[in-house]
């Protein structure tokens, strides 16, 4: 049975302020997607397919196409639908809503 | 292509606001944000892929869009039954309506009369709202797809809203 989709938010945010933090870009990106793989394969059964991304009701990490640069050079941005998820160089995370 | 949608939204629907968030690359995938009141529906543009339509709000982090289209009068004629006629749901009537037929035409085509469907067939046939009402009152959910070149879109069999 698959947990829903707030349900499984939620267990994103908390496994992800609970993670041991990274320092790099590239760590923080792999943390995320880590994580929301893990929530995703624990809680549905919804197959891991990026292909189908846009209709299967999976929820998938941040793709690279959605990356912008921000005034900053040591930041980097992630567009989603209702969230800009911010990233350092320095690992830094941060998720604001749209 | 992104921007040419943009302009033909925004002269549709030239009374809401709107916020563009714009691909760094060509390639990338392009926001739009309309405004409709209290209501909020964004469109994801992807070069490779087409129009997404997100309609709830509360469809967070990392899900992909409601409704995908791939071809942009049918993208623009369902954000018009969205934002102007609030039909966010799509049953039948508004999945002929998008593909220009009219409800009742189709349906005076559709109807088999009893006598023509065999024992067999009629014993597996029932309404899908029949269907429904079993799933639901058994804590399920019921999902229904319909899947066309130019679009991707759910189909609500419930009572309408």
């Amino acid at each position: 049975m698959n947990e829903s989709k707030q349900k499984r938010l939620q267990l994103f945010f908390s496994r992800l302020n609970n993670a041991k933090p990274v320092d790099t870009t590239e760590k923080v990106f792999e943390l995320l997607t880590l994580i929301l793989n893990e929530v995703e394969n624990e809680f549905t059964n919804i197959p891991f397919s990026p292909a189908l991304w846009m209709t299967d009701g999976r929820m998938y990490a941040p793709q690279t196409d959605s990356i912008r640069s921000t005034d900053s050079e040591n930041i980097i941005r992630y567009r989603n639908r209702s969230h800009n998820t911010y990233i350092g160089k320095n690992g830094s995370i941060k998720i604001v809503s749209v | 292509m992104f921007d040419d949608f943009v302009k033909k939204v925004q002269a549709k629907f030239p009374h809401f606001t709107y916020e563009i968030d714009r691909a760094d690359t060509e390639s990338g995938n392009s926001w739009l944000d309309i405004f409709a009141g209290n209501e909020v529906i964004t469109v994801e543009y992807r070069p490779n892929l087409g129009f997404g339509i997100y309609k709830d709000k509360s469809s967070d982090y990392g899900n992909g869009p409601d409704e995908v289209f791939r071809n942009e009068n049918l993208i623009i004629a369902r954000l018009e039954a969205i934002l102007i006629a609030h039909k966010t749901d799509i049953r039948l009537k508004e999945l002929q309506e998008m593909f220009g037929e009219t409800y009742e035409s189709s349906q005076a085509t559709k109807v088999i009369p009893h006598s023509e469907t065999d024992q067999t067939s009629q014993e597996v046939q029932y309404p899908l709202e029949e269907l429904l009402s079993f799933v639901k009152s058994h804590g399920g959910s019921l999902e229904i797809k319909a899947h066309f070149e130019e679009c991707d879109v759910p189909i609500s069999i419930g009572p309408s809203n």
